[in-house]
């Protein structure tokens, strides 16, 4: 097998007696568009600092492409941590041009990527003059100077509009089908559903989960089902094995599925015990949910 | 503001002969008696007195280096440079370059200016004559060199610029004389402030001699090494300082 872009390997961190990162072990594998989700100073910002080497852990290592980190190694990174950061009396094209100059890239392909990010026409305005979100969007472009291998997005949509959010994102998706890879922090779950391929969750500097989107998503449907008397109902689903957890919401019962069920065998089934069901819909459980029902797990 | 600088120390060089024999003649005309004008700027002694009026303006150049410094933090551009691929120690050497860039401008405006004044004041000259005392460069580019390297120093470890240009000013005015005033003379004299101040003494003048006081003519070897030994310690501590630091 290929050698992972990234294996994070027991990485620690406090600040005082608060543990902002608590003996966190992931690998990211090329191509994949990983996810960090976490509620807000869950640790997110801390591990991509780790990894760019401008925090420190206390415990812990990582490797890039397995090779213990240096700073040539972050060439082949592009990096946008919590807020875009410039020279602010500098242009926007001058302030590219530096960041060419420290990955080793030529100064030609700077229009190009202005003109992805929408910005071809400021790019002699001095980066202090820029609205919030010229701002994020020329981070954004700094991050995509040299052709990086490797992309970390801390929140990249923060301060932009829903336009373009979905530009951004659509920008992410069509890096990603060109086979680098992505590592993008965020607390909004529905940017992660949207974009990512691989989750992380996070809370209290602890990872809760890690793995596939699709299996979270498909991990966790649920089942609806009503009918006339639900205690029949009740004690006949019981006797399902693919049921994991079963519940009444609302006069609904809502049965945790282990794995993929066909409704209308369920249906059938019923059917021939003599219960006649006036509901049944299976319900793809979301992300949110997963990460809601994860997070109030780890806080109990 | 490096322009600035370097049109101060223009005026300072080429105006120090006017506001000196101004304040002179001012003197004179109370005084029982006549004061002799002189110039500052014939050779061989045009370079201290140059290099000693300039030291006065090295606390400008200490600002430029420091300002050039803190706003790295308060931008958190170091933050983004060592994420883009510079490693912790080029951040610093590119930082230190521009801290020696910088000193060798000041000197090489002290030498040119110094030049051009010398041949026009002196009436006669030779080449050897002119030079005589031209370590007074070398040992003003290291004056300014230490001074500046301190306050880099100093930012790297306080990164806010207010804090800073304070804890500089207390430890220039407040910290070094106190120990200077609470150990001998012979070890005070090399804490860095004073082992600045002393490479480049005071010019001797005509009006000085008549009072019968005389300063040193020439540069001490020993003043010269602390300064060097200060130029290492403190860059050398912001290398070390730097290597397990969060940014
Ligand atoms: N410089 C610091 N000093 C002290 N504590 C810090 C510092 N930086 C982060 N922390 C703490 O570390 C924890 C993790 O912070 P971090 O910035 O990694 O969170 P995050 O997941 O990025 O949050 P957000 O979604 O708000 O960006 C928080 O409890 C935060 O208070
Ligand atoms: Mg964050």
């Amino acid at each position: 097998m290929q050698t992972p872009v990234l294996e994070i390997d027991h990485l620690s961190k406090s600040y005082g007696h608060i543990k902002a990162l608590d003996d966190f072990t992931l690998t990211i594998h090329k191509g994949e568009v990983f996810g960090i989700l976490g509620p807000n100073g869950s640790g997110k910002t801390t591990t991509l600092g780790i990894l760019l080497d401008i925090l420190k852990a206390d415990r812990g290592n990582y490797r890039w492409f397995g090779k213990l980190p240096d700073s040539y190694v972050r060439r082949r990174i592009g990096a946008l941590l919590e807020q875009p950061l410039f020279y602010p009396y500098l242009s926007a094209v001058r302030n590219l041009e530096l960041v060419a100059d420290i990955k080793g890239a030529k100064y030609d392909e700077i229009d190009g990527i202005l003109k992805k990010v929408g910005l071809y026409e400021r790019k002699t305005s001095k980066f202090k003059t820029f609205s919030l979100g010229m701002k994020q969007r020329l981070a954004i472009a700094a991050a995509l100077i040299g052709n990086p291998e490797v992309l970390i997005l801390d929140e990249p949509t923060n301060g932009l509009d829903p336009k373009s959010i979905a530009e951004i994102r659509n920008l992410i998706i069509d890096i990603a089908n060109k086979g680098l890879t992505v590592i993008l922090a965020s607390h909004l779950l529905d940017e992660v559903q949207k974009t990512c391929s691989h989750v992380a969750i996070l809370d209290k500097g602890k990872s809760l989960h890690s793995g596939k989107v699709e299996d979270v998503l498909n991990s966790s449907s649920q089942l609806e089902l009503k009918s006339e008397n639900m205690s029949i109902l009740k004690t006949a689903t019981s006797k399902f094995e693919f049921v994991s957890e079963s519940k009444v919401e609302k006069e609904t019962l809502v049965l945790s599925l282990k794995q993929d069920v066909d409704p209308a065998w369920v249906n059938k089934e019923l059917a021939g015990q003599g219960i006649y069901l006036s509901h049944i819909s299976l319900r793809k459980r979301s992300l949110e949910s997963y990460f809601l029902e994860l997070l109030s797990g780890n806080d109990a | 503001m490096t322009g600035i600088y370097a049109a101060l120390l223009l005026m300072v060089f080429f105006g120090a002969e006017k506001l000196v024999n101004g304040v002179l003649a001012n003197a004179s005309t109370s005084a029982p008696v006549t004061m002799p004008g002189f110039t500052l700027y014939s050779f061989p002694y045009v370079w201290q007195n140059l290099a000693f009026f300039a030291g006065f303006l090295k606390i400008f150049l200490a600002l430029i280096v420091l300002f050039f410094i803190t706003n790295e933090f308060s931008n958190k551009t170091m933050r983004q440079n060592i994420m883009n691929g510079m490693s912790r120690n080029q951040f610093i050497l590119s930082k230190l370059i521009f801290v020696i860039l910088l000193s060798l401008a000041s000197a090489a405006i002290l030498f040119v200016s110094g030049l051009i004044l010398g041949l026009s004041y002196t009436e006669e000259y030779t080449t050897a004559l002119a030079l005589q005392k031209a370590i007074f460069i070398p040992a003003y580019f290291l004056e300014v060199l230490t001074f500046s390297i301190m306050a880099m120093f100093i930012a790297f470890l306080v990164k806010r610029s207010i804090l800073a240009i304070g804890a500089l000013a207390l430890y220039s005015y407040i910290i070094e004389p106190i120990i200077s005033g609470s150990i001998p003379d012979s070890v005070a004299k090399f804490l860095p402030g004073e082992a600045i101040g002393n490479l480049i003494d005071i010019p001797n003048s005509a009006l000085m001699k008549m009072f019968g006081v005389s300063f040193r003519e020439n540069v001490s070897p020993l003043d010269a090494i602390a300064c060097l030994f200060y130029c290492c310690l403190f860059t050398g501590l912001i290398f070390l300082f730097y290597r397990r630091k969060d940014i």
